[in-house]
């Protein structure tokens, strides 16, 4: 069994949302905030990642892949064929950043769209590994 | 000051004679600080520091049960034999640690720790009791109160 993402096809559709800072805010009653930082690096980035219409043993494989991680419970890193058409700046931005690793933040979800192929869709976050 | 970020250092001798450093803010870094280089450990700290009466004041150091955190634990003996040197000091937006305010350093001694299935809670209390006007403490003996009574109701008149 491997864990490697699926890395023979590459994604129809790509979102991708930056990590939120850990802060707390304060706000008095006066109306005044005051925010507290607990830390200096970034956490839960999102990424969505929609194959569509692609064969059913493909579909397997993010299938088996989701089951070898334990259902989000593993961590991984991602190929760099999720991340086709992007620069190589940015590529490297969004695939690793610092210290971040992916996991799966709900089930993949399969569409079936014909006989023998189907959608499916992929929710993951990427937390800072210690 | 609207914008505040805060980094506990946590100094740590175990009955082993050993110190171990840690911090909480440079989140994978290892930051030096006072000479001595902090790791990164996800812990938080509450509880009160100091009161007017100088009484034994509680602290909790809240960690996720990882294998470093049951080590601290074991080394200090259940952490009852620990003693905690634990620093409280501003961080700019650089990353600097702040002199002004100056870092604010206090002393606990291990009064043990506290397992779940995910996290271990090391308690310590404030090292010094009763600083105060009653120091030492006054205590109830026979030969001030008369025969004491065998349970805790006391009834002073």
């Amino acid at each position: 069994m491997s864990e490697t993402f699926p890395s023979s096809i590459t994604p129809s559709k790509r979102d991708f949302t930056l990590g939120q800072y850990p802060t707390r805010v304060y706000r008095s009653l006066a109306g005044t905030t005051v925010k507290r930082s607990y830390g200096n690096k970034p956490h839960s980035y999102q990424l969505t990642l929609q194959y569509e219409n692609i064969a059913d043993d493909k579909v397997l494989e993010f299938i088996n892949h989701y089951n070898t991680t334990g259902g989000g419970f593993s961590r991984f890193a991602l190929p760099t064929k999720v991340f086709s058409g992007m620069s190589t700046g940015l590529t490297a931005t969004v695939q690793a950043p610092y210290n971040i690793r992916w996991e799966y933040s709900s089930p993949p979800k399969v569409q079936s769209v014909y006989r023998g192929i189907s959608t499916v869709s992929i929710d993951l976050t990427g937390e800072i590994n210690v | 000051m609207s914008e505040i970020r805060i980094c506990n250092f946590f100094d740590l001798l175990t009955t082993t004679g050993k110190r171990h450093y840690y911090q909480n803010y440079f989140i994978a870094e290892s930051k030096s600080f006072l000479g001595q280089p902090y790791a990164f450990a996800p812990f938080q700290a509450d509880g009160a520091l100091a009161n007017l009466n100088g009484d034994n004041q509680q602290l909790r150091v809240l960690f996720p049960a990882q294998e470093l955190v049951i080590r601290l634990v074991e080394e200090g003996d259940g952490n009852r034999l620990s003693t905690l040197r634990l620093v409280t000091a501003y961080v700019n937006a650089a990353g600097d640690i702040q002199n002004t305010p100056a870092p604010m350093t206090d002393y606990f001694v291990g009064i043990g720790a506290t397992f779940s299935d995910t996290t271990v809670e090391l308690r310590f209390r404030s090292s010094m009791d009763s600083v105060g006007a009653s120091f030492p403490a006054r205590t109830l003996t026979v030969d001030n109160v008369g025969i004491l009574p065998l349970n805790a109701d006391l009834s002073l008149r």
